[in-house]
């Protein structure tokens, strides 16, 4: 039980994180599936939506307007707060930190459980809000006030003269499903703690009084939860604050570890630039994250009709006069808001560099291209990223003033981006390159990183953003960084580590196929959301061709919609690989590609609890390929050779 | 043998290389991370004292009147209170990293004693300001229309009993009572007054029926947005005191029971005086200024 | 995973070594001079400044130095390495950047076209209508 499933082994909690975000990955995607249904065919009764049509009894199986905002609002709020951050930060954070530094767990095991624990209940409240009467948040995930403000659960509102309805609102509407599902996270949440801290000297009596704590813990909780989540939109606000302690648990963990327990040998500059990346990415969560988290309570006492920060004075939401008084500022919630989502996209791409940087190295066979550069690149990236927000708010109404230098910072940043490209390129030049899938992975991470960034740079300029801001050219950006970058880096490093992971090879000509067809259809669906956006195809509404200027998009957005059913579709290709290589596939040797870091040479494949039989003692940097020293193409870390320190690359 | 180390999970071999491990850097992990805790505290404090000084620099009026209606005397009283337990706090962890088990527990035991004094002098704060309304009411069916400000005295089916000022309503114009303070009220007009400058009206008691009142204002967070910064950032500072006094009683009950954790005590005391600091910049920027 | 940290509280080694005590810090000396510097702050705001800027720098000014003593000898800051002082400063550094960047927003705005206006004259109807 404390090996498995209560474990502080950080190599579990890493996998138990990897399960969570693919199933929310699964739930996502067929999230995106229904926008797409609804953009190719807007509201065409010809055209029901399959299954869900029937199930939700609209009529004549149309989507109707409000549920698509629902479904593009929680697409992207899954997506990102619970596919790709906790894919990148949460899985290989954990599960590569300790064993590329040679430690043998994380500084705070207990710490790293809890984070993995209490982030299923954030999971678990998120999925709760498709329950509720309304539906779920549909403000988008950026939950601008006041739309944000708006109660979906129109059955319910709470008078800012009785304080004592929040307390007491209808728990009752809630079905079984939801309740059950938050009531098991919260359970296990409070046997977590249990499990270490409950130790009373006999063990029988320690589980009782561990299980009686952890219902009683359970039900407390989730009334509370029911209590406080009256609509879809309150869900959303709690489910992500309660998700954000759970990243700054993890980035606290992660920083310490690599500040304290890099083993002997393991300077600073001798750590892989995955592990570098994971560091500044930690910076980035450690220090944005908990303005996320004010502004999300702020906001979410505004839903609630208790403060009024972000809605001004006497405002009315559908002839209803609102009972605080107002007197914010919407404006306000966007700057705080940026403050943290600007910082957030480069913690949700900084990762993939930096793994997709080891991958390129080791099937190009050669030392990384500057690795110095690289790592004053990624410390760039990030210090930019937090003076560059306000980009995203060149058509809110804010002071020109701040649009003009917040364009100049933006175009900044395409320098530290521009030198990461290049020095992948140049590791890449005159390799001695292995196609392996993880490597075509990360070679499309480059190609695609680059239309993504060379296409933001269009949007920093503030004058280009008034023709593109929130039309499909920002839609085509955001899935070209996010998804042709971020994702295929994430589905490179699952194909690179799993051999370590569960100790098994995958399927090769699975892999191969799922990547050219992945590659394929993501082009044929996101580059020509491009040529939309430039026609001025807006995004966020239901249904475009009720207006007759963009009537005429919809044959491409039906090709686009094609693509996206494919690309939806192929994926099932790697779930297969996935769990058919975990039960078939064959074995794995310790280190089946070669490589020279400690995870590779220093333990089996999966390592034991503990990871290395000693403490490794690292003698050379991270990228020691074809090193003259050995006869070998690599370099161990570990493996000491006489005269080596005459011989070292100069980065 | 150093502690981290061990903590590692590790079995020092003889010939392994000495505390390497730290790099050089003698600070313990323990302490890395409450420290990297307290940064992301910082930004989270930042987040919204920040857009308190935003929003108050922004309307300075309306924030200059309320920040009058708040008590000066407790809060005063209060950030003493909180000064004293950052000191028995500090004192704690000397003792505790001194192996001095009675002291630690006597100074650990005032520390939780001063954050339950603490909150409960803010509860005092709270009720006052939850007993507190603005109400537009006639005193009978075709009376004139007042504004009455003051405290709840008694309330039964029928009427509300108010201790404190009215004003009649202007007739040039609609008022906002939402914007109204206490100070309006209490000079009979809602031209701004000298800041500062105390009535010499008397408090009285006024009965008011309630199928009369028009409006009924209570000095929650809703009013304006003066007391949703003062709510929200009281409120969660109190809820960090909260969160701190968990490990105060447990690192006590644990000295007690002859235990003492100098590391955890040290990284309380940390936390501790930290929200001991907020204190210290929140009772200016709300109360005296 | 060893036995010792598969222990109950994995993160520290507590009973493995005993702390020394940094340093003789002066507690009492700051805990009075903490009082008296509340005394004084209280003691300033009674007194209204014709400039209310005045009164805001002198309250924050206190405010500042009694946080430094704060940090500086409870909190030990004073006898701390490099590695806690970057820390310390890189939060600090965005402080200034997110509330200065917030100004042109909402500080410098037209009080007669923002919610910064006191005098708004739209009361809810009800006001006038109780029946």
């Amino acid at each position: 039980m404390k090996r498995y499933i209560f474990s502080t082994d950080h190599k579990i909690i890493g996998i138990q994180f990897l399960f969570m975000s693919l199933l929310f990955f699964v739930l996502g995607g067929l999230l995106a599936m229904l926008i797409r249904w609804q953009l190719a065919w807007p509201s065409d009764p010809n055209h029901p939506v399959p299954i869900l049509g029937q199930l939700m009894g609209w009529s004549k199986g149309v989507m109707p307007p409000d549920f698509y905002t629902m479904v593009f609002s929680m697409h992207a709020t899954i997506m990102i707060f619970f596919v790709i951050i906790p894919l990148l930060v949460g899985v290989f954070g954990n599960y590569l930190i300790p064993l590329k530094i040679g430690a043998g767990d994380m500084a705070f095991p207990f710490l790293n459980g809890l984070a993995f624990w209490s982030a299923l209940p954030a999971g678990s409240i998120i999925l709760a809000g498709f329950f509720r009467p309304g539906g779920h948040a549909a403000a988008g995930w950026t939950v601008y006030p006041p739309l944000s403000a708006v109660m979906q659960n129109s059955g319910f509102g709470i008078a800012g003269a009785q304080f004592g309805n929040v307390l007491h609102p209808l728990g009752s509407t809630w079905p079984m499903t939801p309740v059950i599902m938050t009531f098991i996270a919260l359970f296990m949440f409070v046997a977590y703690v249990c499990a270490y801290y409950v130790n009373l000297g006999n063990k029988v009596l320690d589980i009782c009084v561990s299980v009686v704590l952890s219902l009683i813990g359970g039900i407390v909780i989730t009334r509370g939860v029911q209590h406080a989540v009256f609509d879809g939109q309150s869900a959303w606000f709690l489910s992500i604050t309660w998700l954000g302690f759970s990243s700054l648990m993890g980035a606290v963990n992660y920083l310490t570890t690599i500040i304290k327990l890099r083993c002997p040998g393991m300077t600073m500059f001798r750590l892989p630039l995955s592990i570098w990346s994971l560091f500044i990415t930690s910076l980035l969560v450690l220090l944005a994250t908990p303005v996320l988290a004010a502004t999300l309570t702020m906001n979410l006492l505004d839903h609630l009709r208790l403060t009024s920060f972000y809605e001004p004075f006497n405002w009315v939401v559908t002839n209803v006069p609102q009972e605080n008084s107002g007197g914010g500022f919407a404006i306000m919630h966007q700057h705080m808001f940026w403050f943290y989502s600007h910082p957030a996209v480069y913690i949700m791409i900084l990762p993939a560099m930096g793994m997709v940087s080891d991958i390129l190295a080791v099937f190009a066979r050669k030392p990384i291209f500057g690795y110095r550069p690289m790592v004053y690149a990624m410390s760039g990236i990030a210090f930019l990223g937090f003076i560059v927000w306000a980009h995203h708010m060149f058509q809110s109404g804010m002071n020109p003033t701040l649009g003009t230098t917040f364009a100049v910072s933006t175009m900044f940043i395409a320098v530290p981006s521009a030198i990461k490209v290049f020095n992948w390129l140049g590791t890449l030049w005159g390799g001695n390159i292995r196609f392996e899938v993880p490597m075509l992975h990360a070679i499309a991470f480059v190609a695609m990183f680059t239309i993504g960034g060379l296409s933001g740079i269009f949007m920093a300029s503030t004058a280009v953003d008034v023709h593109i801001h929130d039309t499909y050219f920002i839609v085509a950006h955001i899935h070209y960084v996010l998804f042709g970058g971020s994702m295929f880096g994430i589905f490179g490093a699952i194909t690179f580590w799993y051999p370590k992971m569960f100790g098994r090879m995958m399927n090769n000509a699975l892999g191969h196929i799922h990547f050219w067809l992945s590659f394929i259809a993501f082009n044929c669906t996101f580059f020509a959301m491009h040529i939309l956006g430039i026609g001025g195809m807006p995004r966020r509404v239901a249904d475009y061709t009720s207006y007759p200027t963009f009537a005429h998009f919809q044959p491409m957005n039906q090709f686009i919609s094609m693509s996206a059913f494919t690309l939806g579709a192929v994926q099932i290709l790697f779930v297969i690989n996935f769990i058919g290589s975990w039960i078939w596939g064959k074995k794995a040797p310790g280190n089946p590609w070669e490589a020279t870091t400690l995870e590779w040479n220093d333990c089996p494949s999966p390592p034991p609890h503990g990871n290395f039989a000693k403490t490794p003692v690292v003698h050379h940097g991270p990228y020691e390929y074809s090193s003259p020293l050995v006869e070998e193409d690599w370099l161990a870390q570990t493996r000491y050779v006489e005269g080596a320190e005459n011989f070292v690359v100069k980065h | 043998m150093s502690d981290t180390v061990l903590n590692h999970g590790y079995i020092p071999e003889e010939h392994a290389p000495d505390p390497v491990i730290g790099h050089g850097d003698p600070t313990p992990p323990g302490k890395v991370g409450i420290w990297l805790f307290l940064a992301s505290e910082i930004m989270f404090f930042v987040a919204i004292l920040g857009s308190y000084v935003i929003l108050r620099s922004g309307s300075h009026e309306l924030f200059a009147k309320h920040a009058l209606a708040l008590s000066k005397p407790l809060a005063g009283i209060n950030t003493l209170v909180l000064i004293f337990s950052s000191l028995t706090m500090a004192l704690a962890v000397d003792a505790s990293q001194k192996g001095k088990r009675n002291k630690t527990i006597i100074c650990l035991f005032i520390t939780f004693l001063c954050a339950a004094g603490f909150l409960g002098i803010k509860a005092i704060e709270y009720t006052s300001k939850f007993k507190h309304h603005t109400i537009v009411a006639r005193e009978s069916a075709n009376g004139p229309l007042y504004v009455y400000d003051g405290h709840l005295h008694e309330e039964d089916a029928a009427s509300m009993t108010i201790e404190g000022y009215r004003m009649p309503v202007p007739e040039h114009g609609s008022i906002d009572i939402h914007l109204i303070s206490e100070h309006d009220v209490m000079n009979g007009g809602i031209e701004p007054a000298e800041a500062g400058q105390k009535s010499e009206k008397a408090m009285e008691t006024f009965t008011i029926p309630k199928s009369e009142i028009a409006q009924d204002i209570i000095y929650g967070p809703w009013k304006n947005i003066f007391y949703a910064d003062y709510f929200t950032l009281t409120g969660i500072h109190a809820i960090h005191v909260i969160g701190g006094m968990f490990p105060i009683a447990f690192l006590c009950i644990f000295a007690i029971r002859g235990k003492l954790l100098p590391h955890h005590t040290e990284y309380v005391g940390l936390y501790w005086h930290f929200v001991d600091l907020v204190w210290i910049f929140l009772f200016p920027l709300l109360y005296l200024i | 995973m060893t036995a010792h940290s598969q222990s109950r509280m994995p993160e520290e080694p507590h009973d493995v070594s005993r702390p020394e005590p940094h340093h003789v810090v002066p507690y009492f000396t700051i805990f009075i001079v903490l009082v008296v510097l509340t005394i004084i702050t209280v003691a300033v705001a009674l007194v209204r400044f014709p400039n209310e800027i005045v009164n805001v720098l002198l309250a924050l000014l206190v405010a500042t130095i009694k946080g430094c003593c704060v940090a500086l000898f409870f909190m030990h800051l004073k006898y701390e390495g490099k590695l806690i002082y970057l820390m310390l400063i890189v939060p600090i550094c965005l402080m200034l950047i997110l509330v200065f960047a917030l100004i042109p927003d909402i500080v410098m705005t037209d009080p007669g076209s923002s919610s910064a206006s006191l005098h708004l004259f739209n009361a809810h109807p009800a006001i006038y209508n109780p029946h």
